[in-house]
């Protein structure tokens, strides 16, 4: 479908944003996702207007440092610190979509660079490149991210991420996240490149690469002027996919204990803390659970609907 | 295709020596040691303890020992928890995993082929819809929401169930919980893939016939469509078993199962160095196999793919 | 059947979150007893005792959740009082000691034997002690016995040096001369007991640089090696001698007024020579393991269970109440309180209930113990870089926070503003006070002042900041202090809720008291561990310190010499003579009251922040009865049994420890 010229291209996108919209579920899962967005970059601040909590506020009352159940001023209820939930989700959706957000644009990158390459050039150097692939796939990522969070995490943060810090604020629990962007994307691009390199395959024995050829264009200049372009479907598919793969990984790691500083919050450091008190606070981890669930479930609804309008025809995952 | 099989698994065995290269240069690089804890050891206790499990001599020499115990067989003994072999540990920890696994995988089978079924017949239907975001649900609620949830429910208001650990292999009331919780995910996206399957079937022309002579609707589905209708499922099972077999780390521990996912992640934080490569050794092998059965039952499924 | 589908997501997520509110309201149902209180059928004890132990070798492992294992299957010469964790008989059936305190003579009961039948006698106490110092067998606890005389010589594979058959002295090359004292006889005199107690031999590092590095400082030392030849320390030469089959005499390097009660460490339990030399490493294995405890070892699969059953050649096997006791791995709070309320285990170890949890779980009066415990949680604080090289700077940020508010908000806690907790050692208390009190006359200040000295004092912290050069300005309803570079410090910590919620309870009192807002940052708990003991953190690092025995020196010693348990970077001289002396000190009164001396001078540096005394925390089923909350966790468990009669059930652990 898209291995035609460009000219057809832009209406074939069309056709595919028609598609999208017909498909009720797909459409739901982007009115979602609007939402969720646009709640976790004002909603914080929101919060604070109306009611004055934000995400690190404690109560200096002492009656009032314990978690209560949700309430007309803390609608989602407050947690062992009395802190706002709400509060606390709304910036934890802000680091989760962030996490997963940058990180699959980070995977994106690689992934794309080296499955194209990888595809492109064939013969022994695809193979060596996905048996590299096969290796680092085996390799178990808690490890990297141990190992890349403690050596860059402790006294020597690399400047650039300290440049990054100092622009946004957030000091050492913001350079923490960012580096667990890093390690995050760092370890989730392995599939991308699969999928680019299968997509790769199929498409440089097409006509416009080997006139593109003809005319004497590198083979870099070919692989992402002339190929990578035509890749873009499968992968836009397959990143609205990878995104709620690394948001569900950061969770894990949060789970683990090896996720974002205190006293930042991501959806799964909260449902992390909220698991051990389920007995008697279930509401710590129903809200950012069941928040995070929808989040998901709207993502992974909006990347089938994208599959099925850019793809039709594949249908297999 | 003999010789393309041969070659892949005449590359296994390097490639999972690499792995466990790797994986060695990693757990090397991440700070502490398997005998560190909150109280700091004199530096002459340091110094036997170094001494004894051979940390003083060359990195290099270090390295080639493990890696000359490795290609014998020989994964050596945990350091953290003395005196048991990780092959011992492997042995006991890998049945408890495989065990939940299967039993979640079935499970997941059972609903997830029922499930996409349903909705493939009733494409479009309100049926279809529900099942589907159902499906959708159980893929996106991550499991260490899904496991607390059942345990609150069903082990500490209703105490039906135990809210955790292993009681052998017939502890049967400890299983259903996790099996439920594992299962949730892989049904639904049996569900999916099994539904899609399905789709393309019902659409093919041998159904039409099959419909066209008149068999019954049962028939039809259950004799024919299903089994074409299923090969994306068959293709799935290769990993997602790998997958179990190896352990699924949340489940592990949140049920406080001595599989070998929780005791691969407590050897990472452990740093104990033998049982985490000879559980990577074992999950890349494993890993890679799956691998090769995917790709060769792709071969064997769709003719147009030559290697 | 074309309805949005959407609206059926929506109302099925509705409807679940309602399912699960109005059951969750439901909850608060008013018991008596905590959840499920059934006694469990066999007469078979089910105990969470923390994590997976490392090994079921004692004299390997350091960490509490072994000792709780070790104590169920291994005794020792004595035994720690379930109450009181004072020394009581176990297979020394009595002892006495010199009146120096450096020797002791412990009398070993003649019907004690091991799981597989054999008598003990006073030959495996010597084996296992000299197993215990033995350089391979790598003991992480060695340390806790090095006050045997050259225990550590043999430890750290040093040598004896030897020249025209004399061995050297160590008194001849003292920096400081030392005083002769004449030797004194404790029990039958033998060979052995003549070396033993002949003056200290001149001992020397077995590492030649090490050593070639020491002679080369010390021309005195250069002249007498000359010709000399080394000697290894051996096993043997260690303070450990059988005097007859059933006494054995154990002979210090000095005075040690709390070695009697250290001796019921994991680290002095008797291990089975038999077993170990017949399977080496394996011989801990459930089908290998020879034991001589109330309990020996049934089955043990890792992650799962260690289950132990009663033994019937212990010494006192009439006496054990329970037919076994199965020991679950956990570490996970959430898990093992949902186990407890689900009645699937009896009891579990200290410091779970989680702190958001004890207004919910007070009530249950029969079955929550909160009683003082022999721990202490500090800030250490990393001197040696600035900004807190500068001890104004530590005094400010110690004097900055509201302990007693911490203590109200973790609810289990008392703050701490010493090195060792209050309420343990009544004696020392007492010494303390008496010294506190001397040292106020002297310094003039009145009771009151005295009193806030170390107390919350917000206006003197940033007085003290100030006064550092780091003036701290007042805003509004804050300060600020903006000259403080608050980004080149951080407060460190491994990753646990608990550990959390101390440090943002921490951050948030500098923010508010100095306007300095410290970084926070948590990490796994090896990479922790590792950054914490190298000093290499900037500002603090949490530090949690248990009791190895009931003595403050546990908690004064961590600042002696240049190992640096402390983890500050701390080492001074001037403090290890005090605490040297208080050691040899032998009336306890006048120890305790140079050791509080020796407290007050290293407290008045500030390395650490004193934070708080953490509370036993724990939780066992009313019918569970011999279980006591005392101040180490550690339970001699043959005193435990289950009560299968309600009416003797436990109803208010307030007064267990009267019972």
């Amino acid at each position: 479908m898209m291995k035609e010229e460009n000219a057809k291209g832009t209406s074939l996108w069309k056709d595919a944003w028609r598609r999208l919209l017909k498909n009720k579920l797909a459409v739901f899962g982007m009115i979602v996702m609007a939402i969720m967005i646009v709640a976790v970059i004002v909603g914080p601040t929101i919060i604070e207007q109306l009611t004055g909590y934000t995400y690190d506020y404690m109560p200096s009352d002492q009656d009032l440092i314990k978690s209560m159940p949700p309430s007309l001023t803390h609608p989602m209820g407050t947690d062992d610190t009395g802190r706002d939930i709400l509060a606390r989700v709304l910036i934890g959706g802000r680091i989760s979509l962030m996490v997963g957000i940058i990180s699959t644009f980070v995977s994106l990158i690689i992934g794309i660079s080296y499955g194209a390459i990888a595809g492109y050039l064939g013969g022994s150097i695809d193979n060596l490149m996905m048996r590299i692939v096969d290796v680092l796939y085996a390799i178990p990522y808690i490890l990297i991210v141990i190992v890349l969070l403690s050596v860059f995490g402790k006294s020597n943060t690399p400047a650039w991420i300290k440049s990054i810090v100092d622009t946004i604020g957030g000091g050492q629990g913001m350079s923490q996240i960012i580096l667990l962007f890093i390690a995050l994307g760092a370890v989730s691009w392995l599939t991308m490149a699969r999928v680019v390199r299968g997509q790769v395959l199929s498409l440089k024995n097409q006509e416009f690469v080997m006139a593109a050829k003809a005319t004497g264009v590198t083979t870099l200049g070919i692989i992402f002027k002339h190929i990578v372009p035509n890749t873009l479907g499968p992968v836009i598919v397959y990143a609205t996919l990878t995104i709620p793969s690394v948001m569900l990984s950061e969770a894990f790691l949060s789970f683990l204990g090896i996720g974002v500083q205190a006293p930042f919050a991501s959806w799964g450091s909260l449902a992390a803390d909220g698991i051990k008190n389920i007995a008697i606070f279930p509401w710590q981890l129903i809200f950012p659970g069941v928040t995070m669930a929808l989040t998901l479930f709207s993502l992974n609804f909006l990347g089938d609907g994208l599959r099925d309008a850019i793809d039709p025809q594949q249908r297999k995952f | 295709m003999l010789q393309f099989i041969i070659k892949r698994m005449v590359i296994i065995v390097p490639m999972a020596l690499i792995v466990v290269s790797l994986t060695w240069g990693l757990v090397r690089l991440a700070p502490g040691n398997f005998y560190i804890s909150e109280k700091k050891l004199p530096d002459a206790i340091e110094k036997n303890i170094r001494e004894k499990y051979g940390l003083n001599k060359p990195v290099s020499e270090q390295y080639l020992m493990m890696m000359g115990n490795i290609v014998r067989g020989d994964f050596g003994s945990s350091l953290k928890y003395e005196g048991q072999s990780v092959n011992e540990i492997l042995a006991r920890t890998v049945p408890v995993s495989a065990l939940i696994g299967i039993l979640a995988y079935l499970l997941a089978l059972l609903i997830g082929v029922t499930a996409g079924t349903i909705a493939a017949l009733r494409q479009n239907s309100g049926l279809d819809y529900g099942s589907m975001a159902f499906a959708m649900l159980g893929q996106s609620v991550p499991n260490f929401v899904i496991a607390p949830i059942l345990v609150l429910v069903f082990s500490l208001w209703l105490y039906w169930l135990p809210p955790a650990r292993w009681n052998g292999f017939f502890g049967i009331a400890n299983l259903v919980l996790p099996v439920v919780t594992l299962a949730a995910v892989y049904a639904a996206y049996i569900a999916r893939l099994t539904r899609a399957g399905m789709l393309e079937v019902l659409r093919s022309d041998y159904i039409r016939t099959a419909r066209a002579k008149g068999l019954s609707e049962w028939t039809v589905v259950y004799r024919h469509a299903l089994r074409g209708g299923l090969m994306p499922v068959v293709s799935f099972t290769g990993p997602a078993l790998a997958g179990l077999l190896a352990g699924t780390v949340v489940v592990e521990r949140i049920y406080a199962l001595p599989g070998l996912g929780n005791v691969f992640i407590q050897s990472c934080l452990n740093r104990d160095e033998p049982l985490i490569l000879g559980v990577v050794a074992f999950v890349s092998v494993l890993i890679m196999v799956a691998n090769l059965l995917v790709d060769i039952a792709y071969a064997y499924l769709d003719p147009r793919i030559r290697y | 059947m074309n309805q949005n589908p959407s609206n059926r997501v929506w109302l099925a997520i509705v409807l679940f979150a309602l399912v699960i509110f109005v059951a969750g309201c439901a909850t608060s149902a008013n018991s008596r007893y905590y959840g499920e209180t059934v006694p469990p059928s066999a007469n078979i004890l089910r105990y969470i005792t923390g994590s997976e132990p490392e090994s079921l070798d004692p004299q390997i492992t350091n960490g509490q959740p072994e000792a709780r294992i070790h104590m169920s299957m291994f005794e020792g010469l004595v035994e720690y009082d379930p109450k009181d964790m004072h020394p009581i008989p176990a297979i020394a059936e009595s002892w006495e000691i010199s009146p120096k305190i450096d020797e002791l003579i412990f009398h070993l009961r003649k019907n004690a034997r091991w799981s597989d039948g054999k008598a003990i006698t006073a030959n495996d106490f010597v084996y296992s002690f000299r197993r215990a110092f033995a350089p391979e067998t790598v003991s992480r606890t060695a340390e806790l016995g090095f006050f045997i005389k050259y225990a550590q010589a043999f430890n750290g594979k040093y040598v004896f040096v030897r020249k025209n058959g004399e061995f050297l002295l160590a008194k001849d090359f003292a920096e400081n001369p030392v005083t002769e004292t004449t030797p004194t006889t404790f029990g039958a005199e033998t060979e052995f007991h003549k070396f033993i107690k002949s003056p200290d031999r001149l001992i020397l590092n077995g590492d030649e640089k090490e050593r070639a590095k020491k002679i080369e400082a010390d021309p005195k030392l250069k002249a007498a090696f000359e010709g000399a030849e080394l000697v290894p320390v051996k096993a043997e030469d260690i303070g450990i001698e059988a005097i007859d089959d059933y006494t054995i005499r154990i002979t210090l390097r000095q005075s040690a007024p709390f070695f009697l009660g250290l001796l019921a460490h994991q680290l002095f339990r008797l291990v089975p020579q038999q077993a170990i030399e017949k399977h080496g490493r394996a011989w801990t294995r459930p089908e290998n393991i020879v034991t001589n405890g109330a309990f020996k070892v049934k089955a043990h699969r890792q992650y799962d269970v260690l289950i132990v059953e009663r033994d019937p050649n212990y010494w006192d096997a009439a006496n054990v109440k329970l037919d076994g006791i199965e020991f679950y791995p956990s570490d996970d709070a959430g898990t093992t309180m949902n186990l407890y309320k689900t009645g699937y285990i009896d009891a579990f170890y200290n410091h779970v209930v989680p702190a958001s949890w004890i207004d919910d779980i007070r009530p249950f009066k029969a079955e929550y113990l909160n009683f003082p415990e022999n721990n202490a949680t500090y800030y250490s604080i990393n001197i040696k870089k600035p900004p807190f090289d500068n001890l104004k700077v530590r005094q400010a940020f110690n004097l900055s926070i509201d302990k007693d508010l911490l203590a109200k908000f973790r609810k289990i806690v008392v703050p701490l503003y010493d090195l060792s907790p209050t309420g343990i050692f009544p004696e020392y208390d007492q010494a303390r006070k008496s010294v506190s009190e001397e040292m106020r006359q002297k310094s003039g200040l009145s009771e009151a002042e005295w009193e806030k000295r170390k107390k919350f004092n917000p206006d003197r912290a940033r007085q003290l900041l100030t006064e550092a050069g780091f003036a701290v300005n007042s805003n509004g309803g804050g300060f600020t202090c903006p000259s403080f570079p608050a980004d080149k410090i951080a407060l460190s910590y491994n990753t646990l809720e608990s550990n959390r919620q101390i440090a943002e309870f921490m951050q948030a009192q500098w923010k508010q008291n100095l306007g300095v807002t410290v970084p926070l940052k948590n990490m796994e708990f090896k990479t922790f561990q590792a950054y914490r003991n190298a000093v290499e953190y900037e500002g603090f690092a949490q530090f949690l310190w248990s009791g190895d025995y009931v003595d403050p020196y546990t908690f004064l010693g961590l600042q002696y010499g240049v190992g640096n348990n402390g983890g500050s970077g701390f080492a001074d001289p001037q403090y290890d003579r005090m605490l040297d002396e208080a050691n040899n000190e032998l009336d306890t009164t006048k120890r305790y009251e140079k050791l509080a001396r020796a407290e007050a001078y290293v407290m008045d540096q500030q390395l650490l922040i004193p934070v708080y005394v953490p509370a036993t925390n724990w939780m066992k089923k009313p019918y569970v009865k011999g279980l006591y909350p005392n101040s180490g966790t550690l339970h001699a468990w043959k005193y435990v049994y289950i009560e299968r009669d309600p009416a003797k059930w436990e109803t208010d652990a307030e007064n267990i420890m009267n019972q």
